[in-house]
């Protein structure tokens, strides 16, 4: 049966496709799954928990996807529903070294995923993570999603922000972090 | 000289978020302003830095291949488990909610019908199975204590000759396995003669919908075939559930399921004849 629906469902964007630009889910998937993890993962700090929310996310897509096929705020959307998602679990996961011990056995035999390997690596995650902890929202957001590579347009639409205000939360998450971080003058 | 730059537009202007105009106008204040050129050294500064301090926290590697196989295996899953869960309550909600989620789009209603329409059956099978369950053991209990009664008896109640008064619940029951089962093949075209309430509308509709598809062009023959065997799960869904309405009319949930049938055949064929209309169009 799932077969059958499977073959009608790819036949039909030949007979019915409304618009031939607009991005597929499968599509949707492969360009934007990346963000969505990465996105997840950086507020969740927790892998597992970052697949969970990616995972809903992409349901959450597949069941919205009339209302989201304009590819130029697909992104925008995606992220927002991700960083809802991953706050939600934040507020309400108090699961996460259970499912921690689970991940790191199953990741352990997983090639697709490779941990950061060396400790200096994690020590210095550690610090940029204290760092971003302390700055605060929506200074924070407008960091990490410029950082991904979004617009000062696709973060303002993620955040539900006017786009004109985004530079000065961008300077100021900036300045927050590199105070925090306080590493500047040795690095440099 | 010209008011010095606001730290959001420096940003912007790094960050290459500002028009020509606005670029060239803070570059040529940038050469004329000392601390503003100052500033900017120091935030071009900082940005590099943030910059490669960040990079490590998205340099982990993403597992693409299993993101891909749970968000697939999820949705397959989603398609079969949601519907035995929205068959746990009876409220009109329940079809609502589970027709925008089989239904996302137009070009995905074939394909969702044939789910539908197993669903429905699935349900139907359920219902009018589970109650001629609890139905038979009292009508053979009844059998046991009366006389034999031929199975096309009109009303039990008169043979039992007043000796007790049975429950109102269980006359509508008894009523149901006396009636005769009728017959697939010849029942169609019986069925269809008498209409129950709330069927009219839907008949009509779907005669309207049924003229306007043969006016179209016809479909590619492949498309056709699975539009006519989603067509004929969904009638023989219809046909299940008004046995079950006729043959219990004050049963609201039967009603229910016959009511979603029909609904589920004329949305079918109207969103396949609105594809079609929007495919001839482009």
């Amino acid at each position: 049966m799932r077969g059958r629906v499977r073959a009608l469902i790819d036949c039909m964007p030949e007979q019915f496709a409304p618009d031939a630009s607009a991005v597929s889910f499968d599509e949707a998937f492969t360009l934007h799954h990346r963000a969505v993890f990465s996105t997840a993962r950086a507020v969740l700090r927790d892998s597992a928990l970052a697949e969970d929310v990616t995972q809903e996310v992409f349901l959450r897509l597949y069941r919205n996807f009339d209302v989201t096929r304009n590819a130029e705020l697909l992104r925008p959307w995606l992220l927002r529903v991700t960083l809802n998602l991953a706050r939600n679990t934040i507020r309400g996961q108090n699961r996460s070294l259970a499912r921690e011990t689970v991940y790191q056995k199953t990741s352990d035999d997983s090639a697709s995923f490779q941990p950061l390997q060396s400790y200096e690596s994690r020590l210095e995650l550690q610090e940029v993570r204290r760092a971003l902890d302390k700055i605060k929202e929506p200074m924070r957001s407008c960091l990490l999603l410029k950082q991904q590579g979004l617009s000062y347009r696709e973060i303002a639409e993620t955040l539900s922000l006017k786009e004109t205000n985004v530079g000065s939360l961008v300077a100021r998450g900036r300045k927050e972090f590199v105070r925090t971080y306080g590493k500047i003058g040795a690095s440099q | 000289m010209k008011e010095c730059i606001d730290e959001g537009t420096l940003q912007a202007y790094f960050d290459s978020e500002l028009e020509g105009q606005a670029a060239a106008s803070v570059a040529s204040h940038l050469a004329s302003c000392q601390n503003c050129a100052e500033t900017a050294r120091t935030v071009e500064n900082e940005n590099l830095f943030l910059s490669s301090a960040l990079r490590i926290e998205f340099a982990e590697s993403v597992p693409s291949e299993r993101l891909r196989q749970r968000v697939e295996a999820v949705m397959a899953e989603n398609q079969i488990v949601r519907p035995v869960r929205s068959n746990d309550s009876a409220t009109g909600g329940w079809w609502e909610s589970l027709r925008e989620q089989l239904f996302p789009s137009p070009q995905r209603v074939l394909g969702f019908a044939s789910l539908v329409a197993v669903i429905i059956l699935t349900a139907i099978f359920g219902v009018v199975y589970l109650r001629r369950g609890e139905v038979v053991p009292v009508a053979e209990n009844r059998t046991d204590k009366q006389v034999s009664l031929p199975t096309a008896a009109p009303s039990p109640l008169v043979a039992k000759g007043g000796n007790e008064i049975t429950k109102p619940v269980e006359t509508v029951e008894v009523n149901s396995p006396k009636k005769p089962l009728p017959s697939r093949s010849s029942g169609k075209s019986a069925a269809r003669t008498g209409l129950l309430p709330g069927e009219r509308n839907y008949v009509q509709r779907i005669a309207a919908l049924k003229k306007s598809l043969k006016s179209d062009a016809p479909m590619r023959p492949s498309l056709q075939v699975e539009y006519e065997y989603n067509v004929a799960l969904l009638d023989s869904a219809i046909e299940m559930t008004r046995e079950a309405v006729k043959k219990n009319p004050k049963d609201t949930q039967a009603a229910q399921f016959m009511h979603a049938a029909y609904q589920s055949k004329v949305d079918l064929m109207s969103q396949v004849a609105d594809a079609r209309r929007f495919n001839s169009q482009k």
